[in-house]
């Protein structure tokens, strides 16, 4: 895995954990996002921060299940744009 | 011993005192438990007395402290009240099981520190528990994970840990009144024009219910739906933007003047971690959406619109700035932030309510008995008199409609529930 995948999802892990205040270790890029009790808000949030972070505005780029499946694909389609 | 009030409370309490004033009855709401079978009353309410003397809260009440912050007060445990359990047993058929139910949340609590009573009504071959609740102790949030507690001190007999405390929040007053400044800019430009509102007689009367529970293939289809058309983890928007075309047919009948809608959106604000200390009084906020009518026919553009409304105020920490906001509001006595909040929003704010709750009530089981679905019967305040609640249990779906009658007719109310019904059969 490429070094800027790898900080993208570190970032995105760092920034879940915050807003579900919860421990960054016990997220892994492998899980699904709402399994880690993603709701509709902090999933908003979490778009949020990725426009002001990476500057992409994904909520009008479309929100497929496959982008988000996985911290993982979801830093490897910000690292795509 | 006291719990210090936070401002999202005090406009609950507000809520709860308009509501008196009137129809007699507080801001109350009802969650109903279906059981596979009725549990033993004795054991139920042994248990559920036990339980409750954990929470000495629960007979508390509203007062005022030396300094000036609203709080509530906390007698001892030992002066807990007894719980109530009304056991009804419906003499017709199946269908007449809401009766019963609605009757109750219909009634005033016995006395000030009273702010829950269960009713476990028994048809011939349904069986229900409600729990009804003061909305100043409980949020429908709150209420599902209280009854989560119980079962779990059913199971292994330890009491819930739980913080009752909250600090004053006598401080930060500067954040306190920008937060102020930014939600009466963001209110005024929300109703610089009325909103559509139905009118309604100023009367007592009774709220009532119809309950449309979807079947689990009928709930994974409008599941599957929502996903389609507005993308992962969407559904309350697409359960909003399906409500407000709904809602807008009746509104276009019945020639409502007017060129918005606005519906505010309750949004939970408990953090993973404080859940379960978050248990009692209300830990939300709102969104607020303001739709044109001109377009509201096509879902495409009406989706964009709320998930865009809902993005641009997350971004701008408006949910957050309304809770820094309501603390400005507890120096008012309840009659002054009703009066501040008629003129904040010149009488009306919400075309109507909605609202979307995953579920908090995580077992499979109440008591020994399996739990087959919960739903929810909340007073809708007046105004708007009428509100649309979606609620998720496991895989199924329940949507309540709440109204009053002089609202709308039988007719118009038939039209909604078999369009709410209808989104479960949509491919």
């Amino acid at each position: 895995m490429d070094s800027s995948l790898r900080q993208i999802e570190e970032k995105l892990i760092r920034q879940i954990a915050a807003i579900l205040s919860m421990d960054s270790t016990k997220i892994k890029p492998e899980a699904p996002l709402h399994s880690l009790g993603v709701d509709s808000l902090s999933f908003v949030e979490l778009l949020v921060f990725i426009e002001k972070e990476f500057k992409i505005k994904l909520m009008e780029s479309g929100l497929t299940g496959e982008d988000f499946k996985t911290v993982h694909s979801l830093a490897k389609r910000i690292n795509g744009q | 011993m006291k719990r210090y009030l936070t401002g999202i409370d005090w406009i609950v309490n507000s809520l709860d005192y308009i509501s008196k004033t009137q129809s007699g009855i507080g801001n109350h709401s009802e969650v109903i438990l279906e059981l596979k079978k009725a549990p033993g009353y004795t054991s139920l309410e042994g248990l559920l007395n036990t339980f409750i003397k954990k929470f000495p809260l629960l007979n508390g009440f509203p007062s005022r402290a030396i300094n000036l912050c609203p709080y509530w007060k906390v007698l001892s445990a030992k002066k807990a009240l007894p719980v109530w359990i009304k056991s009804i047993k419906p003499k017709n058929d199946d269908s007449e099981y809401l009766l019963p139910l609605a009757a109750q949340v219909n009634a005033a609590f016995h006395n000030k520190r009273e702010h829950l009573i269960f009713t476990l009504v028994q048809t011939n071959s349904r069986t229900f528990l409600g729990m009804t609740f003061d909305h100043r102790l409980l949020d429908a949030k709150g209420a599902e994970a209280f009854l989560h507690l119980f079962q779990q001190f059913y199971e292994n007999k330890k009491p819930p840990q739980i913080s009752h405390t909250c600090p004053s929040h006598l401080n930060n007053w500067i954040e306190k009144l920008l937060a102020g400044k930014q939600i009466n800019r963001f209110l005024l430009n929300l109703t610089n024009e009325p909103p559509r509102a139905l009118p309604f007689a100023p009367k007592q009367e009774p709220c009532k219910f119809r309950v449309i529970h979807l079947t689990c293939e009928q709930s994974k289809r409008l599941s599957n739906i929502a996903y389609s058309h507005a993308g992962y983890l969407m559904f309350m928007p697409y359960a909003l933007a399906r409500t407000i075309q709904i809602m807008h047919q009746i509104f276009q009948e019945k020639n409502i003047p007017g060129s918005t809608y606005i519906i505010p959106v309750p949004i939970d604000t408990r953090t993973k971690e404080n859940a379960q200390k978050e248990t009692l009084f209300n830990h939300f906020s709102f969104f607020f959406f303001k739709i044109e009518t001109d377009r509201i026919n096509d879902l495409a553009w009406l989706l964009a619109e709320i998930k865009n409304q809902m993005y641009e105020q997350v971004k701008n920490k408006v949910p957050e700035a309304i809770v820094n906001a309501s603390f400005l509001m507890r120096i008012a006595s309840l009659p002054m932030v009703n009066f501040f909040l008629k003129l904040m929003i010149k009488k009306h704010f919400a075309s109507f309510s909605f609202s979307y709750l995953n579920n908090a009530y995580q077992q499979d089981k109440f008591m020994q008995e399996e739990v087959q679905n919960i739903f929810h019967l909340p007073r809708t305040p007046k105004p708007p008199g009428i509100g649309i609640f979606f609620n998720q249990f496991k895989n199924q779906f329940n949507i309540t409609l709440s109204y009053f009658d002089s609202i709308l007719n039988d007719v118009q109310i038939d039209q909604i529930a078999k369009s709410l019904e209808a989104l479960g059969n949509e491919e």
